[in-house]
């Protein structure tokens, strides 16, 4: 089943088509990599999905319904979450308070339910709590919880983004270079830690450009260059494609990824 | 244990300490610190919470002292009267000056709220036919409650009273999802957004309720003075209580207080330095940012920290230790 699907989906800056006509659509389940050279559009293209940027030209349906007219935060709260590339934890708020923070769009007291300390907003946000708690536990965050975000390595604030998301237990997760600034060991544990997102019902759209990650972990993977998509299958497919090779892997090399 | 104890102490001794008082200037004095808390609490919720600086806070102010005074005066309406429908027409201004002024950052947004206060006070000063200029606002009565003229330290309990009811709900918001959504909006707009918060519609709330709250704090006032003109709600005031937040703490309820207090009382040590008022907030502005940019509740709660890590023999700050350990 189709979760996400674009259709002839364009970008226009200016002179500039920085996404052109793509068009692919994500499965139920999947893990659905985008990749291509820099500069190619993929952060662009997150930025589409999320209602960051407007799009030019195209559809992008998520359920069967049409979301590129609607606004970044309802977007997130049909459960389209995302991190982002240029990590954008909240610095100055604990490790704890931004994973609860990630809870928001399942979470229903407003400003007058908590002004008054109504016992039932009081209730929801204990109960943000504990589960922000779990989440910490299993990303094995919990031992930082009251750390301030800014004060954690580099590895770990893209962990933290991911738990922060995780709290909205949304249908679909973004990722935007989950694996950059890890080592080899770390990207191998967000490999499993992925997968068993996975079975847990989840899907998931990554940009990613360790190669040997997005063939051993994607089910599908969509490339594009220059904006345009050329190539759209399973790993497999996609190390057989002459253009593939040619434009992303050069021509006749061995990539260095 | 310790802390709760604390609290009912100070609710103790600020319900009784004026029955050993026979000086008016003190009871005044306390009314005055009530206003400004009032006043630290609102802009610290939009500033130190949701990060949306204001130099506006006394046009809200101004907004309701003058609207409960001017109805008082030439319509004859009482203070419970006067003060909702000035609150309301405060969220109203709020709304309709939030809604373009909240999408700015920043400096913009410093500049924007700084020209609002500006325009204030030319209008309040210029706009003879409603305000009577310089010359203020006289003739402002007392309010009664069941007869009994609300002034002195029967306004000094009232004061309190609403004090502690709205320093209780501020709190209580910024400890709940919505004071979270707030600060993640102070943080990061984009991430904010992206997580489901409605980052305009929170900011523009939470610029509507500091002004309302400066709106109840400004009728206040013009029933403690029972006259009003243009200097009292002029850009100083804005700067005050801004200095006051940044001095006690910004995302800190008690560094509202604490600030309050400080800088209320402050004049009253250095009177002699009345002229140079603003330059003294100056300089005690540069070295709190310098020395202390967490405030003096920041400095207490280090030292507490401190203390207790000595005591205990433990490392102070561990969780955060433990992250630099492992960057390393």
């Amino acid at each position: 089943m189709e979760l996400l699907v674009l259709k002839g989906v364009s970008k226009q800056f200016g002179g500039l088509r920085a996404v052109d006509g793509v068009s692919f659509d994500i499965k139920q389940g999947d893990i659905h990599a985008i990749i291509g050279p820099n500069g190619a559009g993929k952060t662009t293209l997150f930025n589409l999905i999320t209602g960051v940027l407007p799009v030019s030209e195209g559809e992008i349906t998520f359920e069967g319904k049409a979301i590129h007219h609607l606004r970044v935060h309802q977007i997130a709260r049909l459960g389209i979450l995302r991190t982002f590339q240029n990590l954008k934890t909240f610095n100055e708020m604990t490790v704890l308070q931004n994973v609860m923070a990630g809870r928001y769009t399942k979470t229903k007291t407003e400003l007058g339910t908590a002004a008054l300390g109504l016992p039932w907003g009081k209730r929801e946000f204990a109960e943000t709590r504990k589960k922000a708690e779990e989440v910490l536990e299993k990303v094995g965050l919990y031992h930082l919880r009251e750390s301030l975000a800014k004060n954690l390595p580099y590895g770990r604030q893209r962990i933290l983004e991911i738990a922060r998301i995780l709290m909205a237990e949304g249908k679909i997760l973004l990722l935007d270079e989950p694996a950059a600034g890890l080592n080899h060991n770390e990207t191998e544990e967000l490999s499993v830690f992925l997968r068993k997102l996975i079975d847990g019902g989840l899907t998931i759209l990554l940009v990613e450009h360790d190669m040997q990650m997005v063939m051993r972990l994607c089910d599908r993977i969509t490339v594009i260059n220059y904006g345009v998509k050329i190539a759209d299958g399973t790993p497999e497919e996609v190390q057989r494609n002459k253009e593939v090779i040619e434009a992303y892997l050069g021509k006749g090399g061995t990539h260095d990824a | 244990m310790l802390k709760k104890l604390s609290i009912a102490a100070l609710v103790v001794f600020l319900a009784i300490w004026p029955i050993f008082t026979t000086n008016p200037y003190y009871v005044h004095t306390a009314v005055m610190i009530g206003i400004m808390v009032i006043l630290a609490v609102g802009l610290n919720l939009l500033f130190g919470y949701t990060g949306q600086i204001s130099l506006a806070h006394a046009t809200f102010y101004a907004i309701g002292a003058y609207a409960t005074s001017l109805l008082e005066v030439h319509a004859g309406l009482s203070f419970w009267v006067t003060t909702p429908i000035a609150i309301i027409f405060a969220v109203i201004v709020a709304i309709f000056i939030g809604i373009p002024t909240l999408k700015l950052k920043d400096h913009y947004l410093a500049l924007a709220t700084l020209a609002l206060c500006l325009v204030t006070t030319l209008f309040l000063l210029n706009a003879k036919w409603l305000t009577n200029g310089a010359e203020g606002v006289m003739g402002i009565q007392a309010p009664t409650i069941f007869g009994y003229p609300l002034q002195g330290v029967a306004l000094y309990y009232f004061v309190a009273l609403f004090t502690l009811i709205i320093f209780i709900m501020i709190r209580n918001l910024v400890n709940s999802r919505v004071g979270i959504a707030l600060e993640t909006i102070r943080e990061n707009e984009e991430a904010a957004e992206s997580l489901g918060v409605n980052v305009l519609y929170y900011k523009v709330m939470v610029f509507a309720i500091s002004g309302a709250l400066a709106a109840f704090a400004g009728s206040i006032y013009a029933h403690l003075t029972l006259f009003v003109s243009p200097e009292s709600f002029a850009l100083p005031l804005s700067i005050e209580v801004l200095v006051i937040i940044v001095v006690g703490g910004l995302a800190s309820m008690a560094g509202s207080v604490v600030g309050a207090v400080v800088i209320t009382l402050l004049p009253e040590f250095l009177y002699e330095f009345e002229e140079y008022r603003l330059l003294v907030y100056g300089v005690i502005l540069l070295l709190v940012v310098i020395f202390a940019p967490k405030g003096i509740v920041g400095l207490f709660s280090s030292f507490v920290g401190f203390i207790r890590g000595k005591l205990s023999g433990e490392k102070v700050n561990e969780p955060e230790e433990a992250a630099e350990r492992e960057q390393v």
